[in-house]
């Protein structure tokens, strides 16, 4: 296969993990050529010329099998870890595209023109077959970094391609690339690069459910992530009193927390919004919105009693009231490990997409840790949830006819968590088991009377 | 097979196209986490 429709298939196959991007060898954009030639340290090369990841590695001339060669380049440079962090957006602006960039150093070294060359690059190219393959550069603005950024050190820049003509916008890409040379030689590097997003406002979570335990009335704050261009300032609008922005305005790197208070609400569930508003200095107006559910009432976990028929199993149903913020839940049981042995859990009817984990390893104590989680993001409904099932084996006589079965933290410590981890508050109770009077083992008590003898 | 030579007309074409660009500090930390590598490939072909 000739270059061309390898790299096509190349950038099919690694789509989301590499970006293949073609430039014309006589007229160069931006100055990325520098980077083959830089590693090339030669005068002369056959075409074509390629580079990966700023000229870490390069190839030159007819390779034969281009496939295999460019593939096991690829693969190469996808097991090193990346060295920076880029957050990056682009957007029209009249012919020219505006890209804003992040970047957090996070190679160990200081980053510096002036030392190591270190470079941002924003790489526009359009989806268009205008040499071999199917994708050509269009723009390659750069911007050394004059300014040195030193480990774990975060810098921002926007820069703007000179003017586009005769491109097909909506098929526009931009990729933002930092680089630098990190040795003595001669060869550029590149730490990171990052696909640019649609400038725009992003509210994350865009809906969220907060519930507030009537039994430990508290205040529930929640962190809010907005992303967007570094460029943006924001402000935060909600539209009922028992919501509050904190802040309300700041720059778009700064996290808001909504707090949900407590002492306003109803009881049951009531829905309040927030408006974000976003606004840069040059022309980005953007809005978001936030649905909050709060929901007041009890949160309680529960054990349920059911008939026991002594020598066989019993099932006991674990239950939470719940508020439908709750994300994992975990807890112990204690019991009497005379009258109750050998305990199994299931799963229940509201956890079958929750992951369960088991410690039994103080069972014969008469202790039994549980926890549930959800997969990322999940919730349990509101409303009576059953969590899981525990089945003891019973014995067929018991010394006493009841036995309870009690919340408790040992061998795993009670606690519910919402989806941000944060602690959530909720009443336990747990149940009595009544044996019926013929499984109570009678002990007869003889009346010795005193005969003197 | 075609060649090409290295010449300095490549760093004048680059820096006549050196973009507007302005540059900031900040402080605050990224909300994202970590990404893994992007890998760029780029190639660089005769057309005519």
């Amino acid at each position: 296969m000739a270059a061309g429709p390898a790299v096509d298939a190349l950038a099919l196959q690694y789509q989301g993990r590499a970006v293949f991007i073609e430039q014309n060898v006589d007229a160069p954009i931006g100055n990325r050529i520098s980077r083959f030639w830089a590693a090339f340290n030669d005068g002369t090369a056959y075409l074509p010329l390629v580079i990966l990841d700023s000229g870490h590695r390069i190839e030159t001339g007819d390779l034969g099998n281009f496939t295999t060669v460019f593939q096991s380049l690829v693969e190469a440079e996808l097991t090193r870890p990346p060295q920076a962090e880029i957050e990056a957006y682009a957007r029209q602006v009249g012919t020219r595209m505006r890209v804003y960039v992040r970047l957090h150093n996070t190679s160990g070294t200081t980053l510096s023109a002036s030392t190591n060359q270190a470079a941002l690059h924003a790489l526009v190219y359009e989806d268009a077959h205008v040499g071999v393959t199917g994708r050509i550069m269009r723009a390659a603005p750069w911007l050394d970094l004059t300014s040195p950024l030193a480990q774990d050190g975060v810098t921002s820049a926007t820069l703007d391609t000179d003017v586009l003509s005769g491109v097909a916008w909506n098929a526009l890409h931009t990729v933002v690339v930092v680089d630098y040379v990190p040795g003595a030689g001669l060869a550029f590097d590149m730490l990171q690069a990052a696909v640019a997003q649609p400038a725009g406002l992003t509210v994350e979570p865009s809906t969220l459910r907060v519930g507030v335990d009537s039994g430990h009335l508290a205040d529930r704050t929640v962190p809010i992530t907005l992303a967007g261009p570094y460029t943006l300032s924001w402000t935060a609008v909600p539209d009922v009193p028992w919501l509050v922005l904190t802040p309300d305005e700041a720059a778009i790197a700064t996290r808001p927390a909504v707090t949900v208070a407590a002492g306003g609400l109803a009881r049951g569930p009531q829905e309040g919004h927030v408006t974000f508003s976003a606004t840069s200095q040059d022309g980005m107006a953007f809005t978001q919105f936030l649905t909050v559910t709060a929901v007041l009432g009890p949160r309680q976990l529960r054990a349920v009693a059911g008939p026991v028929t002594p020598g066989s199993p019993i099932a006991l149903p674990i239950v939470m009231s719940a508020l439908g913020d709750e994300h994992e839940v975990s807890f112990s049981l204690t019991f009497d490990p005379v009258m109750l042995r050998a305990p199994s859990v299931a799963p229940g009817s509201a956890a079958s997409a929750a992951t369960l984990a088991v410690d039994d390893s103080e069972a014969s104590a008469g202790r039994l840790g549980i926890t549930l989680t959800l997969p990322a993001a999940q919730t349990f409904p509101e409303g009576d949830d059953q969590l899981a099932v525990v089945t003891f084996a019973t014995a067929t006589t018991v010394p006493r006819p009841n036995t309870v079965v009690t919340f408790s933290d040992q061998p795993m410590a009670r606690s519910i968590t919402d989806g941000f981890g944060s602690p959530l508050t909720a009443a336990v109770e747990g149940t009595t088991l009544v044996f019926p009077d013929a499984s109570v083992l009678r002990v007869v008590r003889r009346h010795l009377q005193h005969s003197g003898r | 097979m075609a060649t090409v030579r290295r010449s300095g007309a490549w760093l004048l074409a680059a820096l006549a196209l050196v973009a507007t660009a302005a540059i900031a500090v900040a402080q605050e930390s990224s909300p994202a986490g970590p990404a893994p590598r992007l890998v760029v490939f780029e190639d660089f072909t005769r057309f005519t």
